[in-house]
């Protein structure tokens, strides 16, 4: 029974870590339907510049803040001077100018901060384990827990409950409609962007002291993550949340199963899912 | 008509004398000929993170004798191999049949050597492995043309395995990447392993590049009281995730960590940090591990260079670099006779700094000590701690039918 506990906890903890990972993207890929390839890139930018805030400061708190607000702020930058104007110009123009972004990041980093691996001791309030139904849990796994549950409500929340909410949503639904509303639908964009960078960045640095940190850490995730936001569905938040779950629990399934093709798992479950429900499992209606 | 015999003659006499001065003018620079190296290493991608500093070594190496040997100055054409065999392949035909080069460095990745061997054995041109550690490039696959300073598979576990076997449990759990390299690394261990009593409780295969081992740790933790030991063999980055996860999940209190030295030493500690103390390594060196003189020499002056202490990488390619000028000084500069190359590489005496060094007349393999560490730290800083030595591991080179050049 314990063994269950934590095989399960173990799903959760990864679906959640995707959920932080892949939030960003589904803002971005999934309701703007803006290809970033340098998703992965924003994410390896929070956890360099995190660490290094962290290295500066000595506080956690503040390394994930400096990478969170860091990545938000070169997700301005990157929307307003390359993405701007590729937005008409469609997925090809916005897919090759991200994947390029890729390579400018990957070389940046290794020049500013070497080629090391670097690592990020847990801080001490979440060092050690802790019992759950007689199964031993990692607390700093748990705490991702906690911050993935808590993001899922955030989000929730503002999309649901809060006028923003409701102008983000008008905005993607239908641009032609909200704009003749008096929809400041540019802004509405840039802000989407920018708040879905903070989020890659935020996941960047709280991976670190499971995964740490090097040059190209977020190319896999940055697959990963695209296979989350088009198994959940892209036009929905909690399209990303499913699908990080089901990825999420795949991943950990296949680990236990056939450890050697645990990610043989995940594209078999996007595979079948695809093939039943072509728009992903909370798609709705495909456009 | 009649001018033509009288102008020739003349002619004839200062071309004959040019060419006489032509030809001494020609003959002394061949004399004093340049002895070239051609690079078949990746610089770039996952594996430019070996290949760069053994790179960066071996010239060390070249530069302690003036980069010249015999007389002769050492030039080296540095080519990228792309960590790709394809491509590998090419450049080695180049290398051979247009740059006419005298020895090949390389390779770091080992399907590389497989699909280089041939091109280098009908080219009669020597190879130098400094890093690639398939058994199978001094056993079946051995060239009197192919000789390695790193180590084999085998040498780098066999000792490993008894030392596990004898001194910290019998029942262990092995987490290997599943590819071929991390099978025989594996298999090498278990046979001595298996041989001390020891036996394999689950051996778990993640595939390469997995980043999270919660659900493998989750299945040790299932049979913790039937475990005592984990051997690791990862690649990349995953190293330190899985010594950090390893770390946080409360098992290192019952069960020991061991694996080759290169699973925990001076290129992992930044990313693993103290979550490295106390795993116990194998392999034919470690920085911290050797106080001899040679050895404190070469990490002094490694350390100025590059900030931190020199990993078994770092030496496969300064003995490579030592190996080269001791060989070129044995035949004193004449590359001809391959078969005295041959001797050469068997008789080479260097001081390495991993102590006893000695190239296999059999297999072409490096016979050094494997010694066994454990992470400690000293004066604040990661390091490891010599606990036993194995003298003069040599692998049995099975298959190896090899004649003399």
């Amino acid at each position: 029974m314990a063994l269950l506990i934590e095989q399960a906890v173990n799903g959760l903890q990864l679906s959640m870590l995707l959920f932080l990972i892949s939030s960003g993207l589904a803002l971005t890929f999934g309701m703007m339907q803006v290809v970033n390839l340098a998703h992965g890139s924003l994410y390896m930018l929070g956890a360099f510049i995190g660490l290094a805030a962290h290295a500066a400061s000595g506080s956690f708190v503040l390394g994930l803040a400096a990478g969170a607000l860091a990545t938000a702020l070169c997700g301005l930058v990157l929307e307003q001077m390359l993405f701007k104007p590729l937005y008409p110009r469609g997925f090809h123009a916005q897919a090759l100018m991200t994947f390029g972004l890729i390579f400018f990041f990957d070389e940046l980093v290794q020049i500013i901060w070497g080629a090391d691996i670097k690592s990020l001791t847990v801080p001490a309030a979440l060092d050690g384990t802790t019992l759950i139904g007689g199964a031993t849990v990692s607390l700093y796994r748990l705490f991702l827990i906690g911050c993935g549950l808590l993001l899922a409500l955030v989000l929730a929340g503002v999309f649901t409950g809060t006028r923003l909410g409701a102008v983000i949503r008008a905005c993607v639904d239908d641009r032609e409609a909200a704009e003749s509303l008096g929809l400041q639908v540019p802004r509405v964009f840039t802000l989407v962007f920018v708040v879905g960078a903070a989020l890659a960045g935020a996941a960047g640095f709280l991976a670190v002291p499971l995964f740490t940190a090097f040059t190209g850490m977020g190319n896999d995730t940055l697959i990963l993550a695209l296979v989350v936001v088009v198994l959940g569905g892209m036009r929905s938040v909690l399209g990303a949340f499913v699908g990080s779950l089901v990825v999420g629990f795949s991943l950990s399934i296949g680990q236990i199963l056939i450890a050697g093709y645990a990610n043989a798992v995940v594209y078999v479950v996007l595979a079948i899912v695809l093939l039943v429900r072509p728009a992903g499992l909370i798609g709705g209606e495909a456009r | 008509m009649a001018r033509i015999p009288a102008f020739s003659s003349r002619l004839k006499s200062r071309i004959l004398a040019a060419g006489a001065v032509a030809c001494f003018g020609i003959a002394t620079p061949a004399l004093a000929q340049d002895i070239k190296i051609g690079t078949v290493i990746g610089f770039s991608g996952l594996f430019g993170a070996y290949g760069n500093p053994l790179f960066e070594t071996f010239k060390m190496a070249l530069e302690e004798s003036g980069g010249q040997a015999a007389g002769r100055k050492i030039t080296i054409i540095k080519e990228d191999d792309k960590t790709d065999p394809k491509y590998a392949i090419q450049l080695v035909r180049r290398y051979i049949q247009d740059d006419k080069v005298d020895f090949l460095l390389g390779p770091v990745y080992t399907p590389i050597a497989a699909a280089i061997r041939d091109d280098v054995h009908r080219g009669k041109t020597f190879l130098i492995v400094p890093l690639a550690g398939d058994d199978g490039i001094t056993r079946e696959m051995c060239s009197p043309y192919i000789v390695r300073t790193s180590f084999s598979s085998w040498q780098q576990n066999v000792s490993l395995g008894d030392y596990v076997a004898k001194n910290v449990g019998k029942r262990a759990a092995l987490v290997t990447s599943n590819f071929a390299a991390a099978h025989q690394q594996s298999a090498a261990f278990l046979e001595t392993f298996k041989a001390g009593g020891g036996e394999v409780i689950l051996h778990e295969r993640p595939a390469l590049g997995t980043a999270d081992y919660a659900a493998i740790l989750t299945n040790i933790r299932a049979r913790q009281d039937s475990i005592d030991v984990v051997y690791a063999f990862l690649i990349g980055p995953p190293v330190a995730a899985f010594t950090n996860q390893w770390a946080q999940s409360g098992l290192r209190e019952k069960i020991k960590l061991v694996g080759v030295i290169p699973m925990a030493d001076e290129f992992w500690f930044p990313g693993q940090k103290d979550n490295a103390l106390g795993i116990i390594g194998g392999g034919p060196y470690a920085a911290g591990a050797l106080d001899t003189p040679a050895n404190n020499a070469f990490v002094a002056r490694f350390q100025r260079k590059f900030n931190r202490a020199p990993t078994s990488t770092e030496v496969g390619g300064y003995d490579a670099g030592k190996l080269l000028i001791s060989v070129i000084e044995q035949v004193k500069g004449n590359l001809k006779d391959k078969a005295a190359i041959r001797r050469a590489f068997s008789n080479a005496e260097i001081n390495s700094p991993r102590g006893y060094f000695k190239i296999d007349p059999k297999t072409g393999n490096v016979i050094n000590n494997i010694y066994i560490t454990r992470v400690v730290k000293r004066n604040g800083v990661l390091t490891h701690e010599l606990i036993q030595t194995y003298e003069k591991v040599r692998d049995p080179g099975t298959g190896c039918k090899m004649s003399a050049p």
